[in-house]
């Protein structure tokens, strides 16, 4: 049997790729990972095709490498055994917009760019992680459980039913979308959970494709406000921030609400060429909280008002020391523009914000309790700075999670992908950042490349546990073999 | 029957002579059989037996090395914290219950907002320490007898999930004995001795535990958890009144319940979407009619007078009552702002607001499902769909409707369309279907409702297109598999293969309706 | 005598819910103090909580379960402190208690008694007393220095108990003082005066308890006395209820009124007839005796069929603790200068027994310990230094928890606070 033709047979032969410069594109991605070849690249377009690609792939015992966005980052589609890259860009249309219950159901390949803008005509947005590359696959994205930048829903999660294809080959929809004849049925498939005693979405996310092939999904969008007020508070350390975001999170006020170091902010603001970077750096604080209030779509300004009364409050009563600006120095304008900026996709053609440093960026994401992000962050600068880094090689967005309960930190890397050596250096020491982190308490949950042995080496009953619901949905052990711990 | 010698033995030297029995007339006392949410059915009767021992298990290392010993002898063994919910009662006589509430630990993290407890903690203690601290959960409508473990494994619903959301995503870090005895710590806790964080490494094994429902007992046994709490109001809620009277006095400056006609259904749902739409709300819930009466009912024959007075039927068909809570999260200024933008969407539709009590009997921190036993005795929700509010209204009046066809034996209720409700904010609505009935009835009538309950409801979910979520597992499940997913119950046996590979936990569930079915006379097999 | 099977729809129709163990969620505390079932919170097994009894004796009527030891034990091995019957009928209207009652009583009928119960049957029959002692005794607490006003034909007949004539003395003398110092003619039955049978009713020995009903009520309306004033929870309940009860009565056909020293005295009070001057300067909290508290509200009695959906017709007089006598205790307390009232977690319908009641203090007594040892911590958690209570068997229970667990807290009564405060002295 031929592979090649069999897949062929399946998508046509415009669908199937092998040229040496696609597959050379297929080997790499923006990440510090080294390349690896797939065999091929194929694009189906319907779920049949993709049942039969998964069929075929078990029988043949060939890796399946999912991939859905145009932009990947952290190594998660780089085959690391070879096989077949399922590329699922044709799953491209926006499939059903429903207002009145708020969600959107889109394909794999729906990109950011995609999918905000007709949102926007409907006074909609799906909450998503700080300004997304426009390429990146919405799907994915939340698959990855990268972490929305607006956290007042205490829902959070977005994703709602799936339809997937199980390493097996078997087609499944998640969710009230299992129903029978669905969609010709009363549910409209935005329950997530089920069915039966099984959440079988919870498998997919943070899955980086091991666990099957997400053909299209429901997401819940939310309503854009049209009026906004945004503050600044400049601080000269991250420690500074930790008792405003609990207080802040506690009397859920506002909607956006981060912390970005200089060098971040910097790359955010450059976007606009009026902005240089060189400048920026006099005038900008060390670190910035930024904080937006929305108003909702009944009496916007009222809602304004009572939340700017209780941040002022709040800011007044507790925190006296620190100033609660409406408009960041040496920044004018920004106030009214970056509410927008915030909920939008990075714009097309313009370099990716983490990109337009050194061109290539790794991020460390972690997560941990607010209090003690100061201390992980030193941490990670001590040991950077054994290798030299200094303050600003390291890009620093600090996003409260849920109430502030918890913080998402991403720890930017970043180095020219250009200069091979460099690029090691940098592996060499995110390694050894991670690994510090990890031992002082930083929480690994999306483990890629190095830190997926760092942690599945630590967890041994979860990892025991994990490899047990992988033989479960992929016998063969054919899905993207190689990632996490499998 | 009993265990074997050296089986009690073993399981005697893990939990101490005080911690276990096996006599009968202990083991009666955890019998599933009648009482207790639907085991008034005929169905029940013939599924359900006493186990042959108990055990009170005193840590995580005792429940593991119970459960060890319960794989090295092949023990049948179910888990019970609260056993509120008999629904997981022993389906073989050789069972081993695993009764967990000594484990009733509870820690709050204020700052973090997470309370870690054991399974014997249930959902009035655990929001009487939140509440001090300005903080709340969902309380389950079940009650708050509901243990805060078991039903964050199994179910988690309520009108306050309009802001809450679904209860496994406020599951955090947590101790789990798998059925072979493995321990398995989750979120955080895989990594760290500390439970802040739910999510797992990579693919989240917390979907393993639960679904739209729980395992019922037949995925081991979790013997703590951390749980969200999630940011309330500061002031407190005062107890006031003495039995069956009491309540909780809400704070005026910041929590107020609002009753609200409507002309029509219609308008009434349209209501719910635009409070939805506007972000406002802590609960916005439609309930059944006959909860009215029965909170004003001074008694069983009280409420039956009211119920079927003259002219009820009209009445009732005509009545279209909103109930919305609305909270001050923020400020006073915030419910202030929140009332007004009720106002305008009720005047808007042509609502009315009618008086009610500012206090709070049901939801916040107490919940009176077993008030639904008072009017008949006997009582089973047929429907507990989630889905589009749309979906779940015209569900409701698809059942209504379905359901002239059954009453009697089934209690009428005049065509109502159950309890329907919004959910995160409007971006996904429940709907519950309760029936009721008389368990002293005749056999025949009870094997009525039995069809009722266990086919055709299942079988019109089906055909409509509902996702009873719940009822998936409480019918038949080779008649409701092969309909959703498809196949969800072969992924849930395959899964059971590998983290149960000796079939002991809880079996024959979840298939135990369909041996039933194979047993009795009164049920046909024609799927 | 009560039928177990009047009671089968009560078993049947229990839902587990566990209302008759848990606080009443409104009033629910946390873990500490959640429960209000000594039985249940004790011995752990759902067999010792109300609703595992509710199983059993629905087995048991069914055929499926025969009588034995552990049977026995389990029956008896609660303090018939009614928490579950208020906590049920909050909800649902069951009757735990009233079933638990006709248990009792068929496992007597069925020859299975407890022998320590049957000692204490023994001990009433010979003495007329519950503790064996001489029956001339009876009436030497009476202190020397009061005269006996009473004619016979007094309003008020004061009914003083076996511990409060032969141990808790200063109990009955602070009330005939304070009613001496109010000028109320009271009169007494002297050696006609028997143990008012309530460890007999509550064990299910209705005969012997019916036996001494009919004497006391016989030599209660012979003394004219119209109302029957009690400072013990025990005899209160029994007068009230159970005799009526024994006799298929109702409380309000039965020629009597029954009253409690601190309704009666808290009345004197009010009306400013007792003045409390002296202070008392304490943080007091209250504890509520069962059988004054959700178990005293009058009993109704009750025939008639049950129809469609468990209606009941005629439509029957629920006792749901409700009206208990909650009040009058905390009315006097409040208004003793220098005494500070703090309510414990638990407490009017919801209090948890001090476990010396049902017969468990004779055949229990390490649950009974137990039980009255968790009340005192409970006093203590809320910074008390003194329990008051309003039955001197609540009284004798938890002082012995108190000299067993070395705690500093006082166990009073209440008249002997409010005899402190008039008086200036108790006893
Ligand atoms: C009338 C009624 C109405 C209800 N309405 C609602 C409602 O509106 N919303 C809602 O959320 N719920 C509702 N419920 C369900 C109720 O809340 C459940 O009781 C609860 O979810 C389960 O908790 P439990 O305390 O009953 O647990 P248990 O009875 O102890 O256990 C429930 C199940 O979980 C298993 N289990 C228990 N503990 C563990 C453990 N530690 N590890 C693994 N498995 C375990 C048991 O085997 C059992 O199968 C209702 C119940 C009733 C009876
Ligand atoms: S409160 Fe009543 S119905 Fe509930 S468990 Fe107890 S006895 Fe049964
Ligand atoms: S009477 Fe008291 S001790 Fe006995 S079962 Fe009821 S609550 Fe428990």
């Amino acid at each position: 049997m031929n592979l090649k033709d069999e897949l062929i047979k399946i998508v046509g032969r415009d669908y199937v790729l092998d040229a040496a410069e696609i597959l050379e594109q297929y080997s790499r991605d923006h990440s510090f990972y080294p390349a690896r070849r797939p065999n091929f690249v194929v694009r189906p377009h319907n779920t049949e095709e993709v049942q039969e690609i998964v069929k075929l792939a078990n029988r043949c015992q060939v890796p399946l490498i999912p991939a859905s966005s145009k932009a990947h980052f952290h190594g998660c589609t780089i085959p690391k055994q070879g096989g077949i890259v399922v590329d699922m860009r044709r799953f491209d249309r926006i499939l059903e917009i429903d207002e009145r219950n708020r969600n959107v159901k889109i394909e794999a390949g729906v990109t950011w760019g995609q999918l905000q803008s007709t949102l926007a005509q409907h006074e909609g947005m799906v909450v998503g992680p700080l300004m997304p590359h426009p390429e990146k696959s919405v799907i994915t994205t939340f698959l990855e459980r990268e972490v929305p930048v607006i956290q007042i829903y205490e829902y959070r999660e977005p994703l709602l039913s799936m339809e997937v294809v199980w390493p097996t080959g078997d087609v499944f929809r998640t969710g009230s979308a299992s129903a029978k004849n669905y969609p010709n049925t009363l549910v409209k498939g935005v329950c997530p959970v089920g069915p039966g005693s099984v959440d079988f979405y919870r498998f997919l996310e943070g899955a980086q494709g091991t666990m099957g092939i997400v053909i299209w999904a429901l997401l819940k969008f939310e309503y854009r406000p049209r009026v906004n007020r945004t503050f600044f508070v400049p601080l000269r350390s991250p420690a500074e921030a930790v008792e405003p975001f609990y207080r802040i999170g506690r009397r859920k006020i506002g909607y956006e609400c981060l912390l970005l170091d200089k060098t971040s902010l910097i790359s955010i603001l450059t976007r606009e060429p009026r902005f240089d970077a060189g400048s920026l750096d006099h005038v900008l604080p060390d670190w910035c909280l930024i904080l937006v209030l929305s108003g909702s779509r009944a009496r916007p300004e009222e809602r304004l008002a009572y939340e700017e009364e209780a941040l002022r409050e709040t800011f007044k009563n507790e925190f006296a020391g620190l100033q609660l600006l409406s408009s960041l120095p040496g920044v004018p304008g920004i106030e009214h523009k970056l509410p927008d900026w915030l909920r939008d996709t990075w714009p097309q053609g313009l370099p990716f914000w983490k990109h337009s440093f050194k061109c290539g960026c790794e991020d460390l994401p972690f997560i941990s309790r607010p209090e003690r992000v100061p201390g992980l962050l030193e941490v990670a600068a001590g040991v950077a700075g054994r290798y030299g880094h200094k303050t600003g090689d390291l890009g620093i967005y600090v996003q409260p999670l849920e109430n502030s309960r918890a913080c998402h930190v991403d720890l930017s890397f970043y180095f020219n992908p250009d200069s091979a050596s460099g690029m090691e250096w940098t592996r060499r020491v995110y390694a050894e950042v991670a690994l510090a982190l990890m031992n002082s308490g930083a929480l690994y949950t999306r483990p890629y490349g190095v830190l997926a042995d760092l942690v599945y080496g630590r967890a041994s009953s979860y990892t025991l546990a994990l490899k047990k619901l992988k033989s479960v949905f992929d016998p063969n052990h054919i899905m993207a073999p190689g990632n996490l711990c499998f | 029957m009993s265990l074997a010698p050296e089986v009690y033995d073993a399981l005697e030297a893990v939990v101490g002579s005080r911690y276990i029995t096996q006599d009968p007339v202990d083991c009666e006392a955890y019998s599933g059989s009648r009482g207790g949410h639907g085991k008034d059915l005929g169905m029940e009767r013939v599924l359900c037996q006493p186990p042959a021992a108990v055990v009170l298990p005193g840590s995580t290392r005792e429940v593991q090395d119970v459960v060890r010993i319960c794989n090295r002898y092949q023990i049948p063994f179910v888990p019970v914290s609260s056993y509120w919910v008999t629904h997981c009662a022993p389906r073989v006589p050789e069972a081993l219950l695993i009764d967990l509430k000594r484990l009733n630990s509870l820690e709050i993290d204020d700052r973090h907002m997470f309370a870690v407890v054991g399974p014997g903690v249930i959902y009035s203690q655990l929001l009487e320490e939140a509440m001090r601290r300005g903080l709340y959960t969902t309380t389950p409508g079940g009650g708050s007898q509901a243990s805060v473990v078991a039903n964050h494994l199994t179910c988690g619903f309520s009108p306050l999930n309009y802001r809450t959301g679904f209860a496994e995503r406020r599951i955090l870090g947590l101790e789990w004995v798998a059925p072979d005895g493995e321990l398995v710590r989750m979120g955080s806790l895989a990594m760290q001795d500390d439970p802040f964080w739910g999510e797992g490494i990579g693919p989240d094994l917390r979907g393993v535990l639960r679904g739209y429902i729980g395992w019922y007992g037949g995925m081991g046994i979790v013997t703590r958890m951390a749980v969200k709490l999630i940011p309330f109001q500061p002031e407190r809620l005062v107890p006031s009144g003495i039995s069956p009277e009491t309540a909780l006095e809400f704070p005026a400056n910041r929590i107020r319940w609002f009753n609200i006609t409507f002309p029509t259904r219609e308008d009434l749902v349209e209501a719910m979407y635009s409070i939805a739409r506007n972000e406002i709300g802590a609960a916005v819930t439609k309930v059944p009619v006959f909860w009215r009466y029965i909170a004003r009912a001074k008694s069983k024959e009280h409420f039956w007078e009211m119920w079927e007075a003259p002219g009820k039927e009209e009445e009732i068909k005509n009545s279209h009552i909103l109930r919305v809570l609305l909270v001050g999260y923020t400020s006073e200024k915030h419910l202030e702002y929140e009332i007004r933008v009720l106002e305008d969407i009720v005047k808007d539709l042509g609502g009315q607001f009618r008086p009610t009590k500012q206090s709070d009997e049901s939801w916040l921190k107490n919940a009176d499902s077993v008030g639904m036993w008072w009017m008949t005795g006997g009582y089973a929700s047929i429907e507990y769909t989630i889905d589009t509010l749309d979906c779940g209204v015209r569900g409701g009046e698809y059942l209504a409707e379905l359901k002239t066809q059954c009453t009697p034996p089934l209690m009428p209720d005049y065509g109502d369309p159950g309890w329907f409700q919004m959910g995160e904010l409007g971006h996904v609505g429940y709907l519950e279907f309760l029936t009721y009935f008389d368990p002293e009835d005749s056999e025949d009538n009870i094997h009525k409702v039995d069809e009722w309950y266990y086919v055709t409801g299942p079988k019109k979910d089906i055909e409509i297109g509902l996702y009873n979520g719940f009822t998936l597992q409480e019918s038949p499940v080779y008649l409701s598999g092969p309909a959703y997913g498809p196949n969800f119950h072969l992924w849930m046996d395959r899964l059971k293969g590998a983290y149960d590979p000796r079939r002991i936990s809880n079996p024959p569930w979840p298939a135990d309706v369909d041996e039933v079915i194979e047993k009795v006379d009164w049920l046909e097999r024609d799927w | 005598m009560l039928q177990l099977e009047h009671y089968k729809y009560d078993a049947a129709r229990c839902v587990g819910c566990k209302g008759c163990v848990w606080v009443d969620h409104i009033y629910m505390p946390g873990v500490q103090f959640g429960m209000k079932c000594p039985s249940a919170a004790c011995y752990l097994f759902d067999s010792y909580a109300p609703y595992g009894r509710m199983k059993i004796a629905l087995a048991v009527m069914e055929g499926r379960l025969p009588y034995s030891d552990k049977l026995a034990d389990i029956v008896y091995s609660c303090t018939m402190c009614g928490a579950c019957d208020a906590g049920c009928k909050r909800n649902l209207d069951l009757e735990p208690l009233l079933l638990l009652e006709a248990f009792r009583q068929r496992c007597v009928a069925q020859g299975y008694i407890l022998p320590q119960h049957r000692a204490v049957a023994e001990r009433i029959r010979a003495t007329h007393n519950y503790f064996g002692r001489s029956h001339e005794d009876r009436a030497r607490w009476w202190p020397e220095d009061v005269k006996k006003t009473g004619r016979g034909k007094g309003d008020v007949l004061y009914f003083t108990g076996c511990s409060s004539s032969y141990v808790h003395k200063e109990i009955s003398q602070s009330i005939i003082r304070l009613l001496q110092k109010a000028k109320i003619a009271v009169t007494h039955l002297g050696s006609e005066e028997w143990c008012c049978g309530y460890s007999l009713v509550t064990t299910g020995q209705v005969e012997e308890a019916r036996h001494v009903a009919v004497h006391n009520i016989e030599a209660a309306l012979k003394s004219g006395a119209g109302t029957i004033l009690v400072g013990c929870a025990e005899c209160y309940k029994t007068w009230k209820v159970e005799y009526p009860k024994l006799l298929g009565k109702s409380t309000a056909d039965m020629g009597y009124q029954v009253v409690h020293a601190s309704e009666y005295l808290a009345g004197l009070v009010q009306d400013g007839t007792l003045a409390p001057g002296h202070a008392v300067p304490m943080k007091v909290t209250y504890h509520d005796p069962c059988n004054l508290g959700r178990l005293s509200e009058p009993w109704t009695h009750w025939e008639g069929t049950r129809g469609r959906f468990g209606t009941l017709q005629p439509p029957k007089e629920y006792r749901r603790g409700t009206y208990g006598v909650y009040e009058p205790p905390r009315q006097i307390l409040n208004n003793i200068p220098g005494i500070e009232l703090v309510d414990m977690p638990r407490h009017r319908e919801n209090a948890w027994c001090c476990g010396f009641g049902g017969g468990v203090r004779d055949a229990f007594p390490q649950l009974a310990g137990w039980a009255a040892g968790e009340r005192v911590t409970e006093a203590q958690s809320v910074g008390a230094e003194a329990i008051v209570s309003g039955c001197p068997w609540c009284k004798a229970g938890m002082q012995q928890a108190v000299r067993e667990s070395r705690s500093p807290v006082e166990v009073l009564d209440v008249v002997e606070v409010l005899a402190r405060a008039v008086l200036g002295r108790v006893g």
